[in-house]
């Protein structure tokens, strides 16, 4: 009797944690794991610095928006290169937002209203493949970033 | 420098009305505020033509990008325009990304940017385009 072949690969090759005080100054930490794990994996230098982009507006959000620049706080990223895929997760305790209405957004009205900021999420999308979020405010929000392998 | 360190320098230099900022290095969270007093400083001071050489540029985050937006509405309304030279090509995808081409252009150098200061700038986005 034939059987089905197992793929004896584990799902999750290989995983990264960096857990670190939710300040810009380590934005810089986190860009660096980001580009060394992309090279690792096979990525070119442009590829690479857009996901290392797409990450920093993630942690930027956290720093920013989830706990709004009070220090002592943890942000926590989680990187794993899967069969064919580079997942990044950045998880935060902070105060947290609904992902359905955060809109496109519309640069002429950012002009007329001279506003800062709303281009991060855009960004993120457009520089990954995949992007979700699970938001449960004071427990655990995430943004989940895919990198498909090809 | 304050921020991270890896906004090297920003330096200006006057062509008569025409202020040419020079950048350096990373422009995200913790060293756009700085990009950010120095072109309010050149409008407050009436200076609203301005050329940014982003030649030295390796990374320019959403805050970044969001700086320019913030700024662009004044400057245009005084007759004058914001315009970027020297992108890299990491920056320049980014650039597309976002569409800023709807409302600020890009030269290959600051002679380009100055003589264009001659001519119309590009209109302001109609509502709903991105």
């Amino acid at each position: 009797m034939l059987t089905k072949p197992v793929n004896t690969l584990p799902k999750t090759q290989k995983k990264y944690q960096l857990k670190l005080p939710s300040q810009a100054g380590n934005l810089s930490i986190i860009r660096g794991l980001v580009t060394k794990v992309a090279a690792q994996v096979g990525l070119d230098a442009d590829e690479a610095s857009k996901i290392e982009l797409a990450v920093d507006e993630a942690c930027t959000n956290v720093i920013k928006h989830a706990y709004g620049n009070s220090q002592g706080q943890m942000l926590d990223i989680l990187i794993k290169v899967e069969k064919n895929k580079l997942v990044i997760i950045v998880s935060d305790k902070g105060k947290g937002f609904n992902p359905s209405r955060v809109k496109t957004p519309d640069l002429s009205e950012s002009i007329r209203a001279g506003k800062k900021g709303g281009l991060g999420i855009c960004l993120m999308k457009t520089l990954m493949d995949k992007v979700d979020f699970e938001i449960k405010p004071g427990l655990k929000n995430q943004v989940r970033m895919i990198k498909y392998l090809t | 420098m304050k921020g991270n360190g890896k906004l090297k320098r920003i330096r200006q230099n006057e062509l008569s009305e025409i202020a040419v900022l020079t950048v350096g290095g990373y422009i995200e969270f913790s060293t756009s505020d700085e990009l950010d007093e120095i072109l309010s400083r050149l409008i407050n001071a009436g200076t609203f033509k301005i050329i940014i050489d982003l030649a030295n540029v390796d990374y320019i985050s959403s805050r970044g990008w969001s700086i320019f937006l913030s700024k662009i509405k004044e400057i245009r309304e005084n007759k004058g325009d914001l315009k970027l030279i020297g992108l890299t090509e990491d920056v320049y995808e980014v650039y597309k990304v976002l569409e800023f081409f709807w409302f600020m252009k890009v030269y290959n150098s600051i002679d380009e940017a100055v003589e264009d200061f001659d001519h119309e700038v590009p209109p302001m986005p109609e509502s709903g385009q991105t």
